[in-house]
């Protein structure tokens, strides 16, 4: 417990010293608690960079993290960066004081217990606090293949890794509890200041009070510091917008950079750059203009430019969102299938745009606007939680000047977002807070008993650690939460590795996934010195071949190690289809286009009749054509549509896949024993070529023999 | 142009081998072998597999079988002949209970691109099993080609 609770402080002392130096540094001036905030959210951007590069030099460990804190609170201490800020916002008044403390505390201690508790979120015990294990594996970055999830913007897990020196997985999410109990006093320093107050404690309540809130903030996850940030870049802008001090330029870049690194995208740099802009555009200040935009590009590339290349060089391109009519229900009131839900006031927000007739709710709405774009990549709930932010105040707005209706939101919003009353409402299997989990938080229920009820995998993650040798790399074919084994672990849909050795499994032991069908093209006999086959038309599905052979007179010519292969699209996968196994394929991964093709250049020119593809009769199959490369150095069509003639696969299949597994890295497989490949690997052990390691409930690790 | 891999196992890419104690190795059976999955299958009266393998140059085929102690007390040797697509390989005369390999190179005109060789072993004499009648050869193991 101790090690939790001092990962965390130290984590968050670390940042708001940082930051604290830094708003000395920029001789900024902000009221009492409202520096404290931006000083937490300014230094975390520094000290996330800090452990960025501290990762990249292979340092994340324990002793240069204490270093880290000592030279930062030495630093406040030394630069008295620390002495509170004599001016001090406008009272709140005591009745809004004691409207907004008491639902706050309530839900606080609620909160806080769910934190302290080990967590068992969907990303945060797989990919938020599996890649801070990694890391700290590795004290720093390696090379990962083993996730798409490892490559985004991770600015926050960074954080999660210094608190995680200390205090392992726990201390982690209490650094993110430390944003979701900023966010809210960030929204009411907001109202003091901006006059606003009764607005400002209704949206504050209506946010921390949501379901997703607590479920996400008291989790290893980054919404409630991207809320946080991207509030804070809104906040500061209006600040500048009043007394336009450049200096806050320099803190906001700093802050829609950091909202980057957390995973915003861009909706933080955007907002501050379109603001700017608007402002000093409309007073014909186009120089003045131009030179708040180079500060804002500057300082906002600071934090953002450890990610932007690992972002865009490693990180796919988004896939795109299924966007339905049922998401504002799924949203507010179910939660089912996109991750948590806000509650019914969510349904209210269009009323906020009644607050457009003020200058303070237009600056609302476009920042809720902006920030809400962030649904058309990723339509999770809590990634709505920074717009959710600015329309709670906007809602706030709107309805502050009805009489009783403000008092009767929060009284409503409070009693209808308590667990139990989330319960009678939700999908019952949205994300949610369920309870106060009082026993698990202080260990009195052992962490291991916990997690083994609460975590599907946990007990195979355990046993993965405990089984195998330190190096050994793992595929499973069930959900294993890679933040509780230090293994590392790839599956199908996170990886092109682990989608390429799915790619074996099935052809290996599923009659009709076997390559049976051989699409034969004949040619008239020519010399030819490259060879595609090239489809005709569009179609919305995949194509893949598992082998091209090549023939001359009924006999395969064989393949000679000077010919080159190629394709369009998956160049590199391209020898796949030419590696004489019926296991291995290539794919062109994307719906099928014209033009794309399979290549063999021979160097040379030599005589062919026949081209075959092995395939699967399940495949879909475009429409495809033969070109030649002739000595003419033109690319004729040699060829219209393929007869289909039926082969039998070598036999062995198994193996071969098992082989093939092996030659992509993998040392292990963890599979059901009661469905799909994982009964017929149970069922044909030697088959396989795999041997159990363990079976715990009928899910099975084996050994690659 | 990248590695060749086996298609069966071990390291030999220009090997293909029908393992009798594979799951799938009833798909390769034409007819007169027992079923199901086990380490040797009984042959019976015209025991025929079929094996996909190119016409390739230097392509030998080869299979192991083992002779019973059982039959082999009232048969006493026998003789095993081996056909592709019809042509006679060659034949192995066992002589005493134990592991046999039989191995002969084949003519790549007996093959046939895209067509799975179709391979008959005939042992005789047959011995008859006094519980069911049924006629008994060998036990076979595994069979294939190699180039």
């Amino acid at each position: 417990m101790i090690g939790i609770f001092l990962g965390a402080f130290l984590t968050v002392i670390t940042a708001w010293s940082l930051g604290r130096v830094v708003l000395r540094g920029l001789r900024v001036k902000f009221c009492r608690l409202e520096e404290d905030l931006f000083a937490l959210s300014a230094g975390s951007a520094c000290l996330s960079l800090l452990v960025f590069g501290l990762c990249s030099l292979h340092q994340a460990r324990k002793g240069v993290f204490t270093v880290a804190f000592v030279v930062a609170a030495g630093a406040a201490l030394w630069r008295r960066a620390i002495r509170p800020a004599a001016e001090r916002l406008p009272r709140v008044p005591w009745l809004w004081l004691g409207a907004f403390l008491v639902p706050f505390s309530i839900y606080a201690i609620v909160y806080f217990f769910n934190t302290l508790a080990p967590d068992s979120s969907p990303e945060g015990s797989s990919h938020n606090l599996g890649n801070v294990v990694g890391w700290w594996r590795d004290r720093g970055f390696a090379p990962d293949t083993r996730s798409m999830y490892a490559s985004p913007p991770q600015g926050m897990e960074m954080l999660f890794l210094f608190a995680f020196s200390f205090g392992k997985h726990s201390a982690a999410t209490l650094v993110h509890f430390a944003f979701l109990c900023a966010l809210p006093w960030m929204m009411l320093c907001y109202g003091r200041r901006f006059g606003m107050v009764r607005p400002c404690v209704l949206g504050a309540i209506l946010v921390f009070l949501s379901p997703v809130a607590g479920a996400t903030g008291t989790s290893a996850y980054s919404a409630a510091a991207m809320a946080c940030t991207l509030f804070g870049v809104f906040y500061i802008v209006q600040i500048w917008a009043e007394n336009r001090n450049d200096r806050l330029l320099v803190l906001t870049g700093l802050l829609a950079g950091f909202g980057f690194a957390l995973g915003a995208g861009l909706s933080g740099v955007s907002y501050c750059i379109f603001f700017v802009s608007w402002k000093l555009l409309r007073e014909d200040k186009s120089a003045l203009a131009l030179r708040a935009l180079a500060i804002l590009a500057a300082c906002a590339a600071v934090s953002m430019t450890p990610w932007m290349a690992t972002h865009w060089l490693l990180a796919s391109s988004p896939s795109p969102v299924p966007i339905s009519k049922q998401l504002p229900i799924l949203w507010s009131l179910s939660g089912a299938s996109v991750g948590g839900l806000f509650g019914p006031w969510l349904l209210l927000t269009p009323l906020g745009l009644v607050a457009l007739r003020w200058k303070q709710g237009r600056r609302l709405l476009f920042a809720a606007g902006l920030f809400g774009l962030a649904f058309f990549e990723n339509n999770s709930t809590w990634m709505l939680l920074p717009f959710a932010v600015c329309a709670a105040l906007a809602l706030g707005l709107a309805v502050e000047r009805s009489p009783g209706v403000l008092p009767a939101l929060l009284l409503l919003h409070s009693l209808v977002s308590w667990p139990r009353a989330v319960a009678a409402y939700a999908d019952p299997h949205a994300w949610r807070i369920e309870g106060m989990p009082l026993r698990a938080a202080k260990r009195s229920n052992p962490e291991d008993q916990y997690l083994r009820s609460r975590v599907d995998g946990y007990s195979m993650a355990r046993a993965i650690d405990q089984m195998t040798p330190k190096n050994a790399r793992v595929l499973t074919l069930v959900q294993i939460p890679q933040a509780y084994t230090t293994r590392r672990v790839w599956n199908a849909a996170e990886s092109a590795k682990g989608a390429l050795a799915m790619q074996s499994i099935p052809s290996a032991y599923q009659p009709a996934a076997r390559p049976t069908w051989e699409m034969r093209f004949r040619l008239a006999l020519q010399p030819v010195r490259a060879l595609r086959v090239v489809t005709s038309d569009r179609k919305n599905a995949l194509w893949t071949v598992n082998e091209m052979r090549l023939y001359r007179a009924g006999v395969e010519i064989p393949r000679q190690s000077s010919w080159r292969v190629s394709a369009k699209p998956n160049a590199r996968y391209a020898p796949r289809a030419f590696d004489n196994s019926d296991v291995t394929a290539w794919s062109t991964w994307e719906a099928v286009e014209p033009g794309m093709y399979l290549e063999e250049d021979f160097g040379e020119a030599i005589q062919v009749d026949t081209v075959g593809l092995m395939c699967s009769p399940q495949d879909p199959r475009p429409s495809l054509r033969v070109d030649g490369l002739g000595a003419d150095g033109l690319w004729h069509t040699l060829s219209g549509g393929p007869e289909i003639v039926e082969r039998l696969p070598p036999p062995g299949l198994r193996r071969a896949a098992v082989e093939e597994l092996k030659a992509l890295g993998f040392d292990y497989i963890v599979a059901r024993r009661d469905i799909g490949p994982g009964l017929d690997m149970h069922r044909n052990l030697f088959s396989w070529g795999i041997t159990l390691v363990q079976d715990i409930g009928g899910t099975c690790l084996y050994h690659l023999d | 142009m990248p590695a060749q891999k086996p298609a069966l196992r071990g390291s030999d890419p220009h090997a293909v081998f029908l393992t009798f104690s594979d799951p799938d190795a009833d798909e390769y059976i034409v007819r007169d072998i027992s079923p199901g999955p086990a380490q040797g299958r009984w042959t019976l009266d015209h025991p025929e597999m079929k094996i996909p393998v190119e016409p390739r140059p230097g392509l030998r085929f080869e299979m192991s079988f083992s002779i019973h102690a059982m039959p082999f007390r009232d048969t006493g040797p026998v003789t095993v002949a081996v056909k592709i697509n019809g042509h006679p390989l060659g034949s192995i005369y066992c002589d005493h209970v134990g592991d046999y390999r039989f191995t002969h190179s084949v003519p790549p005109e007996w093959v046939h691109s895209g067509e799975a060789a179709h391979v008959l072993a005939e042992s005789s004499p047959l011995w008859t099993a006094p519980d069911d009648g049924a006629h008994l050869g060998f036990l076979i193991e595994e069979a294939g080609f190699r180039w």
